[in-house]
């Protein structure tokens, strides 16, 4: 039996074109016995990592390339063979991305290990053949022939379309005269001949949504995944070039893509040396810290550097502590969140809370069981975040990178893209899309149809075949943008890992996601910028006042008096109404409590009614219960109740008797939704384990039912402890000064739930004075002015930056403005913006 | 002119000319009108007991529906008045109606019972929008 491989597909990473997933590909794929498939998505490699991983899930060889548009060789399908071809396409591909535009000059070094195939739809050579322009059909092939040599193959086609037959024979005669092969290919932008319609409205919302006027979808509806059959009936006469792509097939499967090969940037030559300056520089800062060192913090420094040297992550560890201290020079605020606030090196390195102190377990951050680098997010004054992104891509240059985001159809979206691709008029898509409710963003209509009954009767209903396009298109990619702070730092450039392209602000952006790192296993860190370091920042200018903001004691009494009062409008964490409102029935006296706030407050906790457990329990209105007194140290801070993610990590280990590693997997496992099997399956793990332990069975059931209804809402105490930190400091700052406090919050840009109209409003009502504009004093911002605040220039209607930087410049330069007249002749300001001073009377 | 006129005049040139009040909340130029009418305002509410019917006035500041423990869905909104905010809470019965003015009306009018918890602030549970007519408003 002759074999065919599908080596011509482009899925829904090329966007909207292709109308499957990688993963529903290699499903279909497997459902037809391929051995082989090829993912050759449009000018990107975004969408390959999820197909390599998926198709050698499922026992298939994933053949990766991609189709490139060159400008004189028009769209071409380029194989990789080997890692020095994968290389060449990767360099390809971010060459097309960053000069929009390539020619076959660009690719001339660039052509080892990949096969190159022409001739398919909108490649040069079949365009001049279907205008019977044959010499140049025939140019354009010595050129790819030149490049290519014997990797050249010349695509042959059949969708059952009128001119197929005819271009086909051309193609047929030019390979035999120039001794170029051929190989059959079939283009597939569908996996079923129903979902047709679905890529001639994503083209259609190229046209006329992203007004893209010269694309053509694919003609007829045959550009669909054929099985071998079809496709050996369909070429009988062409064994030999059907042969041909199996043959392709084979060449290209021995590559594998280099997942959990690429480390981070080697700091020292050995591995040894980084330990060594790693331990060294957190030897040094705990002596300063905590002199005489204590014991139990030996214990834990000791542990934990022991465990990050048999993981080798010294490196990673320098790295970060290099962006901290560049930060930390520049004088740009920055903290860790997540589980990383759990280690006692992070807290000596990054700073934060103490997690000796604080009781916060490492295990949760970083166990022998962790294959992967760990998370460490560090949030940085979002104003000043950019500073922090030109080090890192000043000092590691061509190894480092943002990561990509891809964004999907969600159901709004989709109704408003699609309607418009359907021509429905832009009042008609508005009603529809104004009346689904907001929550459906982030599910699918069917399961929303199901889930609210308000929608019964929603006009879409009515709408069949938008509703049906909608559906399909429900959680397709449509775009991709850059990652929020995502930075992958390499050993080698990126450029040999993955194709790049440009943000907006000219930073190199990796065509790899957030889920794709993980399975590449990187080195990734987190810039976030955190709009409360910020509004803290600017407080602290303000207050003009030498303190250390970060290292001020966590018992400060009128902090937590004012937290009490429920006075928490500004304050990190808990401003929103729900969060005000259990601040005030927590009434948190320690920093503790504090933590317990913040975890609390999240939907798993109040769907689960922990919150009203916790207080009752705490007021004595509820009895303590423990199903054993092993329990008792885990839970007693919490009353008894689980609230963290620790506490179940502690209860498997102490209890079940898992070792850390085992316990982590098990949280992971438990927080996950899980079929019946699987919760038997853990069930089964865990009283077998606290059986072996010398518990009973049926306390070890009563204990296990408790930790799997609380397991899915626990929240990592380490980020709610780093978060908790920025909560005190904000609120100690609203305490002893409100007024510095407030102008923080004004200029730093929207920070928390409330508009500045609020925050303004508070400060009035806390006996702070207001002042509208004024030309002789207003600023560019909120500014100090006679014990209040006066208002900037820019908040005058019609009034903007730039004119308003004119007249504070005039003013710097001349002095006070003596009148109206005189403002108008000095900065030329338009009758409008004079109008408008005065009627606010700020002249 | 008196000073009720006085807060009328720059509530107008402030509503006119600025993009945030500074001197006075939007709310200030009616509120001896809203008092007429039997209007509290968001101090005077912080200090009142359990199930009082209450009218309230207020800017909309935050919409806000989470998930509850039943799985119902409640609007939890944040009006602002001149002297703080006040904490709505409109219940799937009274939605419809309150509801479309929280979601279509910078300023609001709401009637409306106390509750209040122990140690929590007191949130009025809305039941109905009232209509008032006046051309100041």
């Amino acid at each position: 039996m002759t074999e065919f491989v599908h080596l011509h597909i482009t899925s829904s990473f090329s966007f909207l074109w292709g109308t499957f997933l990688p993963e529903e590909l290699i499903n279909f794929a497997y459902q037809l016995k391929f051995p082989y498939i090829a993912l050759t998505d449009n000018n990107t490699l975004l969408g390959i990592t999820r197909f390599y991983v998926c198709a050698k899930k499922y026992g298939i060889d994933p053949i990766i390339g991609a189709q490139i548009d060159i400008k004189d060789a028009g769209r071409i399908v380029f194989l990789v063979k080997n890692i020095d071809g994968y290389k060449n396409l990767c360099r390809i591909i971010t060459q097309k991305n960053i000069k929009k535009q390539i020619v076959l000059k660009d690719i001339y070094n660039l052509t080892s290990g990949l096969i190159c195939i022409t001739g398919g739809r909108f490649s040069l050579e079949r365009i001049y053949i279907q205008k019977r322009q044959i010499d140049y059909a025939i140019y354009n092939l010595k050129n790819l022939k030149e490049l290519f040599r014997q990797n050249l193959y010349i695509a042959i086609q059949n969708h059952k379309l009128s001119d197929d037959k005819k271009v086909m024979d051309i193609q047929l005669d030019i390979s035999r005269k120039f001794n170029i092969d051929t190989v059959v290919t079939h283009e597939v932008a569908y996996l079923k001949k129903q979902d047709s319609d679905l890529h001639k409205i994503f083209c259609n919302i190229l046209k006329k949504y992203h007004h893209k006027k010269d694309i053509s979808p694919l003609p007829g509806d045959n550009f669909f995944l054929t099985s071998n059959a079809y496709m050996e009936k369909l070429f009988a006469n062409n064994k030999n070039a059907l042969y041909n792509s199996y043959k392709i097939a084979k060449m290209c499967k021995e590559f594998e893509l280099p997942l959990n090969k690429i480390g981070p940037p080697k700091i020292f030559s050995s591995p040894n040396k980084s330990y060594k300056r790693l331990s060294s520089i957190c030897f040094k800062i705990l002596a300063r810290k905590n002199s005489p060192v204590s014991i139990e913090y030996l214990e834990r420094i000791v542990k934990e550097l022991e465990v990050i040297k048999r993981h080798k992550l010294s490196d990673f560890f320098l790295i970060a502590r290099d962006i901290y201290e560049f930060s930390k020079k520049r004088n740009i605020r920055c903290s860790i969140r997540g589980s990383a606030a759990s280690s006692l090196v992070v807290y000596l390195l990054f700073g934060g809370v103490d997690p000796v102190e604080n009781n916060l377990l490492f295990e949760r951050f970083l166990n022998e069981g962790r294959q992967d680098f760990p998370d460490v997010d560090m949030d940085f004054d979002s104003e000043r975040r950019d500073e922090v992104f030109e080090f890192i891509f000043d000092k590691y240059r061509d190894r480092c990178g943002l990561l990509s985001t891809v964004l999907t159809f969600r159901v709004r979206g989709a109704v408003r893209m699609i309607g418009r691709a359907m021509d429905y008029p832009y009042s008609e898509i508005k009603r529809l899309c104004a009346t689904l409710p907001s929550a459906m963003r982030r599910i699918d209509i069917d399961s929303a149809l199901k889930k609210y009954p308000e929608l019964k009767n929603h006009p879409i209903l009515k709408e069949h075949k938008l509703l049906e396009m909608v559906k399909k298109a429900t959680s397709l990619p449509y775009a991709s943008s850059t990652h929020l702070g995502g930075v992958i730092i390499l050993e080698e450039p990126l450029e040999n890992i993955i194709s790049i392209h440009l943000s907006n602000k000219g930073y190199p952006v990796a065509e790899l996601d957030k889920e794709d790192v993980e399975k590449w296993g990187l080195f990734k860190l987190d810039i976030l910028g955190l709009r409360m370091h910020t509004a803290i920042a600017k407080s602290l200018y303000f207050l003009k006042k030498d303190i250390s903001i970060d290292e001020i004691p966590l018992d400060d009494e009128a902090t937590y008096k004012t937290l009490q009062k429920g006075d928490t409008i500004g304050v990190f964490q808990l401003e929103s109404p729900g969060q005000r409102e259990l601040v005030r029935r927590l009434k948190p006296k320690n920093f503790f409590d504090i933590v317990v706030e913040i975890s609390l407050f999240r939907p798993g906790p109040v769907k689960g009614n922990m919150m009203s457990d916790f207080l009752d329990r705490r007021d004595g209105k509820q009895p303590i219960f423990y199903p054993c007194k092993e329990l008792i140290p885990i839970l007693k801070d919490t009353n008894g109740v689980i609230v963290f993610q620790e506490q179940v990590l502690e209860i498997a280990h102490s209890f079940a008797g898992m070792s850390y590693s085992e316990a982590d997997a098990f949280r992971r496992a438990m927080t996950k939704d899980r079929s019946k099997e699987e919760m038997e399956s853990l069930k089964e793990k865990f009283i077998n384990g606290a059986i072996k332990s010398g518990h009973d069975e049926s306390v070890a059931e009563n204990v296990f039912d408790m930790v799997s209804c609380f397991a899915a809402y626990g929240f990592c105490k380490a980020h709610a402890a780093s978060f908790a930190h920025i909560t005190y400091i904000s609120g100690y700052l609203k305490t002893h000064y409100p007024l510095e406090f407030y102008l923080g919050l004004l200029n730093a840009g929207s920070v928390g739930s409330y508009p500045p109209s609020v925050i303004l409003n508070e400060a009035k009502t806390k006996g702070i004075s207001l002042y509208p504009p004024h030309v002789n004093y207003s600023d560019l911002n909120f500014s100090p002015y006679k014990n209040g605040i006066i208002y900037p220039l820019t908040t005058v209607k019609f009034l903007g930056e730039k004119t308003a930087k004119t007249i504070i410049k005039e003013r710097e330069k001349k002095g006070l403005f003596k009148n109206e007249f005189d403002l108008a002749s000095r900065c030329k300001l338009s009758h409008r913006v004079i109008k408008m001073l005065k009627i606010a009377g700020a002249i | 002119m008196n000073y009720n006129n006085f807060i009328k005049n720059w509530c107008i040139r402030e509503q006119i000319a600025l993009k945030i009040p500074c001197r006075f909340h939007p709310l200030e130029k009616i509120r001896p009108l809203l008092k007429n009418k039997g209007f509290i305002d968001s101090n005077t509410l912080s200090k009142m007991k359990n199930n009082n019917i209450v009218q309230i006035a207020g800017k909309v500041i935050l919409v806000h529906t989470p998930p509850t423990r039943t799985s119902t869905r409640v609007m939890f909104v944040t009006l602002e008045d001149e002297k703080g905010l006040i904490d709505v809470v409109i219940i799937p019965e009274n939605a419809p109606e309150c509801a479309r003015d929280v979601l279509n009306k910078d300023i609001v009018f709401l009637k409306g019972t106390t509750r209040k918890t122990p140690g929590s602030i007191v949130k009025v549970i809305a039941i109905s929008p009232v209509r008032i007519k006046n051309k100041s408003i």
